[in-house]
């Protein structure tokens, strides 16, 4: 049964939706856990985008984007809401707790560490960088989830790249380099 | 090194399905897909219930389904009388006797009292009449009509 099949009869068929729920649970969980990095905050965010994904199902047309950059682009909406209301409750708190966290200089190769500067970044550049270099999707995919034009992903992910580099000092880049080097 | 070929040397950290998987998945169920099927058995025994009323009320209260009867078809019966005019044959007092005999097993409605016609005029056209029709053994009509002097009570 091909995907559309499976999504068409997810509406109405149990068996269905549990083909396609154990096909993206992952993928969606590791892109929201990357965003957001907090394993809790991920889960929230994961239920709140399968809850709308099914909710919405009937609305979705196979015309211009596959079920999967559909429902990454529930996710990444689902992100910023997160963002956004924890900005507007939160804003004293989150300045502390990062001005606290500082990133080991031992492991630059993880995640942990270039999470750190990235969550510097407007949403959007996060995004991006997520999308092309941690997710490994290629700019076709990245323009079917954002809606956005092949060309202008590039131009924008040359400019988030050059924002991090200066998020990032220069001592720290340098080691940083050498040690992958 | 670029900050692109160190971007992709990192290790995209893991996120195995825990528990949190399950749990989801399970609520997710019970939302979309239990939701319809608890409301068929509901939507089963309502409608039961309905019909269930419908035919105690039928039974208890014939007058009252033959009122319903006739505030649908009321005209039906009415054109009946109207119509049949070459074929109507006044019943007989014996005749007559019978038929109230076998229509007061099906009404007991006793302030609307019988009549005997013995011509269409008897019938005042300034008073309500309630006319019932059955058949007699023959297969033939027999309209039954009675004048209504009050609306009749209801039980």
């Amino acid at each position: 049964m091909t995907e559309k099949e499976l999504v068409m009869r997810a509406k109405k068929d149990i068996s269905a939706f549990d083909q396609i729920y154990e096909m993206h649970f992952q993928k969606i969980f590791r892109y929201v856990l990357m965003r957001v990095n907090n394993r809790d905050v991920a889960e929230e965010v994961v239920s709140n985008v399968f809850y709308k994904a099914m909710n919405k199902l009937h609305m979705f047309r196979w015309r211009s984007i596959p079920f999967s950059a559909w429902l990454y682009r529930i996710a990444a909406n689902e992100i910023s809401n997160y963002y956004r209301k924890r900005k507007r409750g939160g804003v004293i708190v989150d300045k502390v707790r990062v001005e606290l966290e500082i990133p080991s200089e031992e492991e630059p190769m993880s995640y942990d560490f270039i999470h750190h500067y990235m969550k510097q970044l407007p949403h959007n550049d996060q995004d991006i960088i997520v999308l092309r270099y941690f997710e490994k999707f290629s700019f076709t995919q990245i323009a079917e989830m954002t809606g956005k034009k092949e060309n202008t992903l590039r131009v924008n992910l040359h400019r988030a790249l050059k924002k991090l580099e200066s998020l990032i000092p220069g001592e720290v880049l340098d080691d940083v380099y050498e040690k992958v080097s | 090194m670029s900050m692109r070929k160190y971007l992709e040397s990192i290790k995209a950290p893991e996120a195995p399905p825990g528990p949190f998987s399950v749990r989801l998945k399970y609520e997710l169920k019970k939302e979309f897909f239990d939701r319809g099927r608890s409301w068929f058995p509901m939507a089963s025994a309502v409608a039961a219930a309905i019909m269930l009323v419908l035919l105690i009320t039928v039974i208890v209260q014939p007058d009252l389904a033959d009122q319903v009867h006739f505030a649908f078809a009321p005209q039906q019966i009415e054109q009946s009388v109207a119509t049949e005019t070459g074929n109507r044959q006044f019943l007989s007092d014996e005749e007559y006797s019978q038929t109230v005999a076998r229509l007061q097993t099906m009404s007991n409605d006793s302030r609307s009292p019988a009549i005997h016609v013995r011509d269409l005029q008897d019938l005042d056209p300034d008073k309500s009449y309630l006319i019932r029709r059955t058949t007699d053994d023959s297969d033939r009509n027999i309209y039954f009509v009675s004048e209504v002097r009050s609306r009749p009570k209801m039980y």
